[in-house]
């Protein structure tokens, strides 16, 4: 230690008289590393600086009889508000953020400053600055959304969720990351996209029709194609299904209708379905797997159903 | 030191009343990023730090007649950068409530980042400070890096003592139990 971080040390210390010394000992000096690895832009913001200075001329010392000093403190009073105004302004358009959220019976569309469009699906939240950054434009989401986002090379898109960084340049996609349900999802409709996950070091690259879901529970990844359009159903509000496994169709059902299917069997479900889902029309559905399946039994309970027996042997 | 950005306090303060230009541009080298870092290290945002830390700068050029720094400059620019970065958090007018139910559910998933392999203890730090519910991050980040009493921090965020307290040794419960198993006795 320095003798300067030995002194913050102290400080620290002092300040947890009831904490463990050792435990605030081993914290201290492992958090000490906690963003090091920033490093700001140190020449755009001198030039930043030094035109705030040449643009705020020094004030020229002049005598003045009593008399014009009234008249010189309004009008310095009226400068000064007029330099605050403008200054919050410029500020307010920098730094203010925007939140967005939606209640749980409620999608929303959105406008962003630089052209690109997004839709909020329910209980989620957007936050995004009133104005971009000339380096990125970058956004927080919580919950689900899609993404149509227009090309610009110059400054990429970076959706930031609770699992992981979502980077593009221009393309149309679905993120999905709510805290309460066990999957991040990212899945894309046109262009390419890059995601970063926050729990390691893998940048994985997805191309049109492919997803990345992530088991926020076991941390394992999956990437694949989505041909049935599970993913957008909650926009499309239907999916269909060419050949795909009952877990796949529960999964599609649970994100058409907002229930819960519970599969609660063991052997493997693999034999093939093809059939189409249609928002509202939830019975339906599983009359249709019903018929092709008579031996899966389906029991309801408060937050959806509770699948048993197999599809085919 | 020879390094451009090493000048002494003495030398960059002594040389602002002749020639401010100057001593604005030595003191912007030597201690911009280090005013960045520790307004990012509180408020976890790169583009707002940068900006929050140039008008610290220019607020010194703007008082330049009539300042006087009694410790010493790094700890008078500490000060003032941690003061616009409350500031900046007060008008925001973050909604605590709101933001700690978020959090929790989104720290509920700290723990996810110990079965990776390949994770090193840089990382995990940096996972785990940030997956802290909203304020009991502020607090942790002030008391750390802001040099901030308990008592300021209360005073600051219009919070009690007590829930400084239990903000603290929440972040701390959560950080040792992320990190932990990376650190031995020592």
């Amino acid at each position: 230690m320095t003798h300067k971080e030995n002194k913050d040390w102290q400080h620290w210390h002092e300040q947890h008289p009831h904490e463990s010394a050792s435990l605030l000992k081993r914290l201290w000096e492992a958090t000490g590393s906690y963003r090091k690895d920033y490093h700001p832009n140190e020449a755009a913001g001198l030039a930043a600086l030094k035109s705030r200075m040449n643009q705020h001329q020094p004030a020229k010392v002049v005598r003045l009889s009593p008399s014009k000093i009234a008249l010189r403190i309004a009008a310095g009073l009226a400068l000064l508000l007029i330099a605050t105004f403008f200054f919050k302004n410029q500020i307010g358009e920098s730094s203010s953020a925007t939140a967005v959220s939606t209640p749980a019976n409620e999608t929303k569309e959105l406008a962003l400053e630089d052209g690109s469009s997004v839709t909020l699906n329910q209980s989620s939240q957007l936050d995004y600055p009133g104005a971009f950054s000339k380096k990125e434009r970058k956004l927080k989401l919580q919950g689900e959304a899609h993404f149509k986002v227009n090309r610009d090379e110059n400054r990429p898109f970076i959706i930031e969720t609770e699992a992981g960084f979502v980077k593009v340049l221009g393309t149309s996609f679905n993120v999905r990351s709510y805290p309460n349900d066990g999957v991040f999802e990212v899945f894309v409709e046109t262009g390419k996209v890059s995601v970063a996950l926050k729990t390691n070091d893998k940048t994985i690259e997805l191309g049109a029709g492919e997803f990345l879901r992530l088991d926020k529970s076991t941390n394992k990844a999956q990437k694949g194609l989505d041909k049935s359009g599970t993913s957008n159903a909650w926009r499309t509000g239907a999916i269909s299904f060419r050949e795909q496994t009952i877990p796949a169709v529960l999964t599609g059902m649970e994100r058409l209708y907002g229930v819960k299917m519970d599969l609660k069997n063991e052997q493997p479900n693999n034999c093939l379905q093809t059939l189409s889902l249609e928002k509202g029309k939830m019975e339906e559905a599983i009359e249709a797997l019903k018929t092709s399946c008579p031996k899966l039994k389906f029991a309801k309970n408060d937050v959806g159903y509770v699948v048993t027996g197999v599809c085919c042997q | 030191m020879t390094f451009e950005n090493e000048h002494s306090d003495e030398y960059i303060l002594g040389l602002l009343p002749s020639n401010d230009s100057l001593a604005m541009e030595l003191m912007f080298r030597k201690y911009y990023a280090y005013l960045c870092q520790t307004i990012v290290r509180v408020l976890n945002d790169e583009h707002t730090a940068e900006d929050l830390a140039q008008e610290v700068f220019f607020d010194v050029w703007r008082k330049r007649a009539e300042i006087s720094v009694t410790t010493s400059l790094r700890a008078y620019l500490r000060r003032a950068s941690v003061n616009k970065t409350l500031n900046f958090i007060r008008d925001r007018k973050i909604k605590w409530d709101d933001e700690d139910k978020l959090a929790s559910a989104a720290s509920d998933t700290a723990g996810i980042a110990l079965d990776l392999e390949g994770q090193d203890l840089e990382r995990s730090i940096h996972s785990a400070i940030d997956l802290l519910p909203e304020r009991c991050r502020l607090v942790f980040t002030l008391s750390r890096f802001g040099e901030m009493s308990h008592l300021q921090i209360a005073n600051e965020l219009n919070i009690s003592v007590k829930t400084v307290e239990n903000q603290m040794t929440k972040a701390l419960k959560m950080l040792k139990a992320a990190i932990g198993p990376f650190l031995r006795d020592s």
